[in-house]
């Protein structure tokens, strides 16, 4: 039986799709329900709905074989997973942003606000730059809209919202992107069914692509 | 039912038995001072499996550290001989940052280490020893087993050293994704690349990897070094599998990770670590492995549906020698007694006895 965890949302509806051409289906899937785990014995696979941020953790402890999961999750908490194939959808950056009229002065401490702490800190320490990290868990723009934060750090995917509130982005750290996490000691005892749908989904994406 | 009186938690046990087993191949217990100096660790950070390390200062002022990793201070006690081989075996504390709950933990780590000499025969046999530690943790069991030597191989045929350093990393990640960037970065070492990734899914009996990796033109002298440990090893239970990198600086040769059903993450992790003996100033090559007792937990865990396995419930009419016979006559069945005038709300037992009046009930 091959567990997957997948992303509630439309992302995870296009995840199942792609799981189900690859031999895995199970239709109940996307029926309308307020059931979270589903299974089908004759494919051999369950899948469950979890919390897109939570889809790692699953996989780490090994509740989940297989799931899908966002680059900026897996870097922020550095799961111990394997990350083997990028599903090239849900497409966004990382990135730096401040206000339209900052100016940074290198001589000072710069106050970064953000969700991502462990991926802010790894950025700056790798320009060398002392940061004062104020950790927030939404509505990140309004930190240097108040004067609260000089820059924030967050993921960015059409610009709306920093437009909006009269910010822009200053540096990209990297694109995010879903990629597709495997359980390291379910890789070795489930490795045919993996190795199947690994290689299905790699085909999905090139032909896509 | 006489098993359960003597029943060890379920640690204790996987202890005891993986002692007799090392001892039962001839590997000498070591013991050894549950503090080190520093400086060992400061050196070889990375042969570590977290590098947070719990320091104080001695008496007399040098930095000390509560041990994190038994294998260097074995390490670094060894006298070579010539010819002749060491084989010791351990089981100790060790203080570091357990991977799951992220904070710092007494680990138990039991292993073997053979240093000096060693050859096939010594490959072989601590491989073997890998596979059957397994098989004491669980019937469930996989060992994976790669060789430093085919990956090194092809990635000393890639040129740039960036390109290098990137490969190893996704290699580790097993991460397809990345390698397939790689190689359309990276043209002129596309075919090395190339075959790296192949090594990331391989699939199929461990006679056909072996094929394979021949056809691949992987290195010859480790290729037939894997093909005569895997020969020994019980096939069933052992998967080839090349993401098994950490500690390029230390490890050459063979590695292996072992996985038991149940427990997300590797139980045991060791191979020739030739490397890290050069770097210590010694000639020898040696191989060894670790289980680490804090992976298991999970898998230890909830197992007991009881506590004990009689209740013996006296009331003030008894006498102390009368319960205390009882109790003794139900011990010689094999059971485990508890004698008690109420049973507490969280004891579970298997059964209650009640002594009234220094009638038996």
């Amino acid at each position: 039986m091959l567990n997957v965890a997948l992303p509630k949302g439309r992302l995870g509806e296009k995840v199942y799709a792609m799981f189900a051409s690859a031999g895995f289906e199970c239709p109940e899937v996307l029926m309308e329900s307020r059931k979270l785990v589903f299974e089908n014995e004759e494919t051999g696979v369950r899948y469950f709905w979890v919390k897109p941020s939570d889809v790692s953790v699953y996989v780490e402890r090994g509740a989940a074989d297989i799931g899908v999961a966002g680059k900026d999750i897996i870097d922020e908490y550095k799961r111990d997973v394997y990350e083997i194939l990028d599903l090239k959808k849900g497409k966004c950056r990382m990135c730096v942003a401040a206000k339209k009229d900052f100016v940074d002065n290198p001589g000072t401490t710069i106050r970064v606000a953000t969700k991502f702490r462990n991926i802010a800190r790894t950025y700056y320490s790798s320009i060398g730059r002392d940061i004062d990290i104020i950790h927030l868990n939404g509505s990140i723009e309004l930190a240097p809209v108040l004067g609260m934060s000089d820059v924030i750090v967050d993921i960015v995917e059409t610009g709306t919202t920093l437009k909006e509130n009269g910010l822009e982005v200053i540096e990209t750290i990297m694109p995010i992107s879903a990629r597709v996490i495997v359980n390291k000691a379910s890789f070795e005892f489930k490795k045919n069914d993996i190795i199947k749908v690994i290689n299905s989904l790699e085909k999905q994406i090139e032909e896509k692509n | 039912m006489s098993e359960s009186l003597f029943k060890l938690k379920g640690e204790e046990r996987i202890v005891h038995s993986l002692r007799s087993l090392y001892t039962s191949y001839g590997y000498v217990k070591f013991k050894m001072s549950r503090f080190e100096e520093y400086d060992l660790y400061a050196g070889n950070k990375d042969f570590l499996v977290s590098g947070n390390i719990i320091t104080f200062t001695d008496t007399d002022g040098s930095l000390m550290a509560l041990k994190p990793d038994v294998t260097l201070s074995i390490v670094k006690g060894f006298r070579e001989e010539e010819g002749s081989v060491s084989k010791v075996s351990y089981d100790e504390k060790v203080y570091r940052v357990s991977s799951s709950s992220g904070v710092f933990k007494e680990i138990t780590q039991v292993g073997i280490e053979c240093l000096g000499d060693i050859e096939g025969v010594e490959l072989g046999e601590v491989a073997l020893l890998a596979q059957k530690s397994l098989l004491l943790i669980s019937d469930e069991s996989m060992l994976t087993i790669s060789h430093m030597g085919v990956t090194e191989g092809f990635l000393g045929m890639i040129s740039s050293p960036k390109a290098k350093s990137e490969a190893l990393k996704y290699m580790e990640e097993k991460n397809i994704s990345a390698l397939n960037k790689l190689i359309s970065e990276y043209p002129e070492s596309g075919d090395a690349l190339e075959k790296l990734r192949s090594l990331l899914l391989l699939s199929g009996s461990n006679d056909e990897i072996i094929k394979r990796l021949r056809e691949m033109g992987a290195d010859k002298k480790s290729l037939d070094e894997l093909e005569e440990v895997v020969s020994v090893l019980d096939s069933d239970a052992l998967r080839i599998d090349f993401s098994v990198l950490g500690g390029m600086n230390y490890y050459n040769g063979i590695t292996f990770r072992g996985y038991v059903k149940g427990v997300p993450e590797s139980v045991i992790s060791g191979g020739q670590y030739d490397k890290l003996m050069a770097r210590m100033g010694k000639k020898a090559k040696a191989i060894g492995f670790a289980v680490y007792m804090d992976a298991l937990e999970k898998l230890l865990e909830g197992r007991d549906e009881f506590n004990l396995d009689v209740a013996l419930v006296y009331d003030d009419e008894t006498s102390m020698s009368e319960v205390l016979r009882k109790a003794e006559e139900i011990r010689k069945s094999g059971r485990s007694v508890s004698t008690m005038k109420k049973i507490p709300q969280k004891l579970k037992s298997r059964e209650v006895v009640y002594l009234r009046g220094g009638e038996n009930a």
